[in-house]
């Protein structure tokens, strides 16, 4: 589940998945869907290796975001998948799948720290992000 | 959440520090009752009360009246820190680190240019990169990045010849903030904005052509260049994803080590660091940089619309195009106000500096204070000011920076479409070059605050004076 909600200057993004490996891989597609010109994932067999040790489960959630932004603005890459080989905490190896030199809409510059959550609610795990347009 | 808002002037309205435990010092509005319903139903004034929380602060946190819900800070903000405990905060600067307009004017009225408009807009739209995030046409190769970051738009000027020293004189801290240090600029920060020199971006960046529609003192618009039906062109762009970069790394680095400084925030995008610590002296010294990127960005552009008018209008033409001034909008710098050295924090909001700061004003703007602008939406007008004294009272020498959101993008979006607004502006005579009618819709003028009611709202509490309307006659998006 991605959903977009509604805030008054940027967006809010909220995701949500029965696993938690599977939330970070929905929120990489949520945030391609709004950046990438075409409105989708391009299909790709480039892969990039992803290490990211960050504070939380939640700042990950941003930090990754922040890695696919960077990705794409300074080589055009957009991703349609998320591997994750490893997720303990903040601590996640994983390598995207995608394709280099897309049209990208330079839409979303970063994501946030604002209102930043990941929770389990006994049936599925949840995020919410906003980003900074 | 209840917050108590409490009226303590005509337009100053204040949320006092017992409001909540965690409130170091009130919060203010200024605003009237209008602007205020405007953001009854949003987070701003919650935003703007965790604001009061930071180390440090000094005096109130404040908010203009063209305040919107934001993330961290609300957009709209100003808040001072001051002594030994006093922070800096990467969110309360934004990610678009010195965002800020230039105005520019030609020496032609709107009926000498006539037919030529459209022409003269479809120029500027072809000169200068605007939509892609993806590179401009001036690459910044070897160390030249590090000299523009340390050295700003005097580098553009005096080593490539993208301008003149008269730019550089009416450009707010002369287009170059001391005290940049390039080696704390990332190099990811670096790779984004290595080939985005001279680009607009997206959102709500833009170059209009306007005219001046309406002058209201007719003394002080003299003294800064301007006459009725004068043809000016306005610039809103920053430091594009090198200053996004810059406070993503920053936010990253300071939020796990705040609660080593002691340090608790009720929301995590205001993370932060006492001023005293490496850590916030080197944010400091990146965010520097960074501005100084913005001020050379904007330097770069204003070279691209007098090539633009050479190639369209003349040499002569393209000489006479002279810079009425540049502010950056979103910035941290230290000043003096009321005998205090303090570090002002502008989220969306401009410094408005009167004729008491002349030092720190180009010679020809010492008794008339400095220009202050005010964009409108796309579509609607923008105004000229001047800043006043009583700004260092009110603001710590701030006024706002827009007319200020009331729509999500997503709500402007189901309101119009692209396709529909393109054609309304262009019926009101108005040339519109924009790639995306998604963008363009989201940038709708009633997205926006009437920008009238705002500019009135910072004239009459006098923290800066109306001095012109201008009228938009050509847009050119990202």
């Amino acid at each position: 589940l991605i959903h977009i909600a509604e805030h008054t200057g940027e967006f809010e993004m909220e995701i949500a998945h029965p696993t938690l490996a599977g939330l970070y891989a929905e929120a990489v597609r949520g945030l391609v869907r709004e950046i990438a010109e075409s409105g989708g994932a391009a299909t790709g067999t480039e892969r990039l290796p992803v290490s990211l040790d960050s504070s939380g489960p939640e700042t990950l959630l941003a930090d990754l975001l922040n890695e696919v932004i960077f990705r794409a603005e300074t080589r055009g890459f957009v991703s349609d998948g998320l591997e994750v080989h490893e997720l303990d905490g903040g601590r996640l190896r994983a390598t995207l799948v995608g394709r280099d030199g897309q049209d990208v809409r330079p839409l979303v510059k970063a994501a946030t720290y604002h209102d930043l959550r990941v929770w389990h609610d006994g049936k599925a795990w949840h995020g919410r992000v906003v980003l900074d347009v | 959440m209840e917050l108590g808002l409490r009226q303590i002037d005509e337009l100053i309205w204040e949320i006092p520090s017992s409001t909540r435990p965690d409130m170091r010092v009130p919060a203010r509005v200024v605003a009237d009752r209008a602007l205020l319903e405007a953001i009854a139903d949003d987070r701003s004034l919650e935003q703007l009360a965790n604001v009061a929380t930071l180390p440090g602060i000094a005096r109130f946190a404040l908010a203009m009246p063209d305040i919107h819900q934001g993330y961290g800070f609300p957009v709209g903000a100003v808040a001072a820190t001051e002594g030994p405990g006093g922070v800096v905060s990467p969110g309360g600067v934004g990610y678009d680190i010195n965002c800020g307009v230039r105005l520019l004017t030609l020496d032609m009225t709107r009926d000498e240019l006539g037919p030529r408009q459209a022409a003269l807009v479809s120029q500027f739209a072809r000169s200068i990169p605007s939509g892609t995030g993806r590179g401009g046409r001036l690459v910044l190769d070897g160390d030249r990045l590090d000299r523009v970051l340390a050295g700003g738009a005097p580098v553009v000027v005096r080593e490539s010849g993208l301008g003149t020293e008269d730019d550089l004189i009416h450009t707010e801290s002369g287009g170059c903030l001391a005290g940049a240090d390039p080696a704390m600029v990332s190099v990811r920060a670096k790779a984004r904005g290595r080939d985005q020199m001279g680009t607009l971006g997206s959102g709500n960046h833009f170059v209009e052509l306007q005219y001046v529609q309406e002058i209201v003192d007719a003394g002080v618009a003299r003294s800064i260049g301007l006459r009725d039906g004068q043809l000016t062109v306005l610039l809103h762009t920053g430091s594009r994803g090198l200053g996004h970069q810059v406070c993503t790394d920053y936010v990253r680095l300071l939020e796990p080590l705040i609660a080593g400084w002691g340090i608790r925030l009720p929301d995590r995008q205001l993370a932060c660091a006492p001023i005293s610590t490496r850590e916030g002296r080197d944010y400091l010294a990146a965010m520097r940089g960074a501005a100084n990127f913005a001020w050379a960005n904007r330097q770069t552009i204003t070279h691209r619309v007098r090539e633009a008018v050479r190639h369209e209008l003349g040499a002569d033409h393209a000489d006479a195009v002279r810079q009425v001034y540049d502010v950056a909008h979103n910035i941290a710098k230290v000043e003096r106000h009321g005998g205090r050295d303090l570090l002002v924090h502008r989220k969306g909001a401009t410094r408005a500096f009167g004729p008491s700061h002349a030092g720190e004003l180009p010679g020809d703007y010492a008794t008339v204070g400095q220009p202050v602008f005010i964009p409108g939406s796309m579509g609607t007008a923008s105004w000229v000011l001047v800043g006043q004294d009583r700004s260092d009272e009110v603001s710590f020498g701030s006024a706002c920076h827009g007319a200020g959101r009331q729509l999500s993008r997503t709500q402007a979006r189901r309101r119009m479409s692209g396709a529909a607004l393109r054609r309304q502006l262009e019926e009101r005579g108005i040339t519109v070059r924009c790639g995306s009618n998604a963008g363009l819709a989201e940038e709708a003028p009633f997205a926006y605050k009437d920008v009238d009611r705002v500019v009135d709202v910072v004239h009459r509490v006098g923290i800066a004076r109306k001095v012109a309307r201008l009228a938009p006659i050509g847009v050119v998006k990202g």
